[in-house]
C-alpha cells in the first residue's frame, strides 16, 4: 500500500475533489451546468458549451470492460510487486471512459464489454485508489 | 503534389543499444551524413527542424544543435508530435518549400535513449507514462501496457489473433535479416515470438519496440534545386494527417485512429489509390500499430490486417512489402528511419531487401498510441 501511495500524485487544487470523493468510496466525475455533458479528465471549462460551471458530481460508478491487458512486467518496483495485474480501461454508465485495474477477476474469466464496478482501494485514512471489479447484472 | 519538393539526402548515425553518443552527437553525426549525401554545405540550409529529444531536455533544442554544428540558418525549431515528429516536420517543409518561404531544409531526429537511460528499457519506457494525467499513473500503464489495451480491442472487435500480431515480428525479422544494419537479424518464427515472456498480453517480450540509440537526418527541397544534387529526387508526392488529444481512455475510440483521415488526405493529394503503392514503411512501435495502419491505409479491409499479414501480402515478393528495412522490432528505435527506408527503397538503394520496381511508396507516422497521424507517398525519379 505504501508503494502505491508513492506513486499516485498529490491531488492539485482542482483534482483535490475527485480524491477526496474517492477517500470516501464515491466515484464523481465533472458535470457541465451549462449542457449537462459529463467531464473526465480534469478541466475547468467545457469543450462542448465554454460554460465554466463545471461541477464534482457522484456518478454510478457502473460501466463495462472496454479493453484491459494483463501486464506481467512493470517498469517501476510498486507495480512489479503487483504483477500480474489487469489495466483497464472502462465506459462507464455516464458516457465517459477512464483508466483503472480490474480487480477480483479470473483471468480467464475476463471479458472485453463485461459489467463492472467501483470498488476502491485505501491508501491512506484520507485517499482511496478507484478501481473496478465485475459487478452482477442488474 | 507533382515533383515540386524532394528528398536529396538522407543520412544515419551509428546508434545502437548503447552507442555511448550523447544526442546532439547523434544528431550531428547524421547531419553531415545527410548534407555529404546530398552535396550540400551547411551554409546551404534555409532551415532546421530538429525532434525535441525525450532523453535531453532543453528549451531551445534546434538552436543548440545549431551550436553543435556550428549553423546559422534563417529558422530552427523544435517540433514535438512524439513518434510521428519527422512525419511531421517534413509535412510542414515541403509546404514551406513549395510555397517558397525556405528552399532547402534539413530535419533532425536523434535520441540517445538507450545510453541516457542506462539501457533500462523499463526507465525508457516508462517515460511516455510519467508525463500522463494523475488518472493514468497510479494504474500502472506501461508503454506495452496501452498499446496492449488497443491490441485487445482490436482481438474482440475483429477476432484479430495473437499468431497474427506475432506474425508482425516475424515478417519484420525477415527483412531485417536482409540488412546488415538491422539490430536483430536471427530468423523468427511465430512460435518463438509466442513462448518469448510475456509482457503485457497480447504483446510478448519479442513483440516489443526496442530501445536504442539513434539519429536520422534528411534534407528536402525545391525542384529547382533538387535536380543539381548527388543523387536522384525522391519527389513528395502527397501527404495528409489527422489529430487528436493525447490521452487513452478519454479517446472516442481505440480502433478508429486518425490514420485514416491522414491516408485520405495523402492518396488524393498524390492521386493515387493503395493499390499502386509498391512498398510502405509504417510505424511499428508494436504488432498491432501496424494492423490497424495496413486496414486504415486501405491495403487491406478493416479488421483484416491480421489474415492480410498472416497470408504473407506484407513480405517482400508480396502484396506490399512492409517494414522492408526490420523496423523498430528488429533494426533499432527511432521515429525517421521510415522515411529514410522509403527513399532507400525509391533510390533502389535497399541492397538485398529491395523490393521490385518501387516506383512509388509510402511512410506513415503514429504518435502517442492513437493521437496522431501523418502520411506521406513518395515517387522516385
Amino acid at each position: 500500500m505504501a508503494e502505491l501511495r508513492s506513486v499516485v500524485p498529490e491531488p492539485t487544487e482542482q483534482s483535490r475533489p475527485y480524491w477526496q470523493s474517492a477517500g470516501e468510496h464515491t466515484l464523481s466525475l465533472l458535470r457541465c451546468g451549462g449542457c449537462g455533458r459529463w467531464i473526465h479528465y480534469v478541466k475547468r471549462q467545457c469543450p462542448y458549451c465554454a460554460s465554466s460551471e463545471l461541477s464534482w458530481t457522484p456518478c454510478s460508478g457502473r460501466g463495462t470492460l472496454y479493453s484491459y491487458s494483463v501486464l506481467y512486467r512493470a517498469s517501476s518496483p510498486t507495480f512489479k510487486e503487483k504483477t500480474p495485474y489487469v489495466l483497464a480501461v472502462i465506459e462507464l454508465e455516464e458516457g465517459v471512459k477512464t483508466m483503472s485495474h480490474l480487480v477480483d477477476c479470473e483471468l480467464a474469466r475476463i471479458r472485453v464489454g463485461m459489467d463492472v464496478e467501483a470498488v476502491f482501494e485505501e491508501l491512506d485514512e484520507k485517499r482511496a485508489v478507484p478501481y473496478f471489479r465485475p459487478a452482477p447484472r442488474i | 503534389m507533382h515533383r515540386e519538393v524532394a528528398i536529396v539526402g538522407t543520412g544515419e548515425a551509428e546508434g545502437g543499444r548503447r552507442s555511448g553518443k550523447t544526442t546532439f552527437e547523434l544528431a550531428s553525426e547524421a547531419a553531415h551524413l545527410a548534407l555529404a549525401d546530398a552535396g550540400l554545405q551547411r551554409d546551404e540550409i534555409d532551415a532546421v527542424f530538429l525532434e525535441q529529444p525525450m532523453s535531453e531536455h532543453h528549451h531551445m533544442p534546434a538552436n543548440v544543435f545549431l551550436e553543435y554544428m556550428d549553423m546559422r540558418p534563417q529558422a530552427a525549431v523544435a517540433f514535438a508530435a512524439g513518434g510521428a515528429t519527422p512525419h511531421a516536420m517534413a509535412i510542414q517543409a515541403a509546404g514551406l518549400i513549395a510555397s517558397g518561404v525556405y528552399e532547402t531544409i534539413l530535419i533532425v531526429d536523434a535520441d540517445g535513449r538507450a545510453t541516457r537511460f542506462a539501457g533500462d528499457k523499463g526507465m525508457a519506457t516508462s517515460q511516455a507514462a510519467d508525463d500522463m494525467e494523475e488518472f493514468e499513473t497510479p494504474y500502472g500503464a506501461s508503454v506495452p501496457g496501452r498499446y496492449a489495451l488497443i491490441a485487445q480491442r482490436h482481438m474482440h472487435d475483429y477476432g484479430t489473433t495473437e499468431e497474427q500480431l506475432a506474425q508482425v515480428a516475424v515478417v519484420e525479422r525477415k527483412h531485417a535479416s536482409l540488412n546488415p544494419r538491422a539490430a536483430y537479424r536471427d530468423p523468427l518464427t511465430v512460435r518463438e515470438v509466442l513462448e518469448s515472456p510475456m509482457v503485457a498480453a497480447p504483446f510478448h517480450l519479442l513483440e516489443c519496440c526496442m530501445v536504442s540509440d539513434w539519429g536520422t537526418a534528411f534534407v528536402m527541397t525545391s525542384k529547382r534545386r533538387a535536380g543539381r544534387l548527388n543523387k536522384p529526387p525522391v519527389w513528395i508526392r502527397g501527404f495528409g494527417s489527422a489529430q487528436q488529444g493525447y490521452n487513452l481512455a478519454p479517446l472516442q475510440s481505440f480502433s478508429s485512429w486518425p490514420i485514416q483521415h491522414s491516408a485520405k488526405h495523402a492518396f488524393r493529394m498524390a492521386e493515387l489509390t493503395p493499390e499502386e503503392v509498391h512498398v510502405a514503411e509504417l510505424y511499428d512501435s508494436f504488432p498491432i500499430t501496424v494492423l490497424i495502419a495496413l486496414e486504415e491505409l486501405g491495403f487491406c479491409e478493416k479488421g483484416q490486417g491480421g489474415a492480410f499479414v498472416q497470408g504473407g501480402a506484407a513480405e517482400l515478393g508480396g502484396k506490399i512489402p512492409v517494414n522492408t528495412h526490420g523496423g523498430q522490432l528488429s533494426y533499432a528505435c527511432g521515429h525517421g528511419q521510415y522515411i529514410l527506408e522509403a527513399a532507400r527503397q525509391l533510390r533502389g538503394e535497399a541492397g538485398q531487401a529491395q523490393a521490385d520496381g518501387a516506383r512509388y511508396g509510402l511512410s506513415q507516422g503514429t504518435a502517442a498510441i492513437c493521437s496522431s497521424s501523418y502520411t506521406i507517398i513518395y515517387e522516385a525519379d
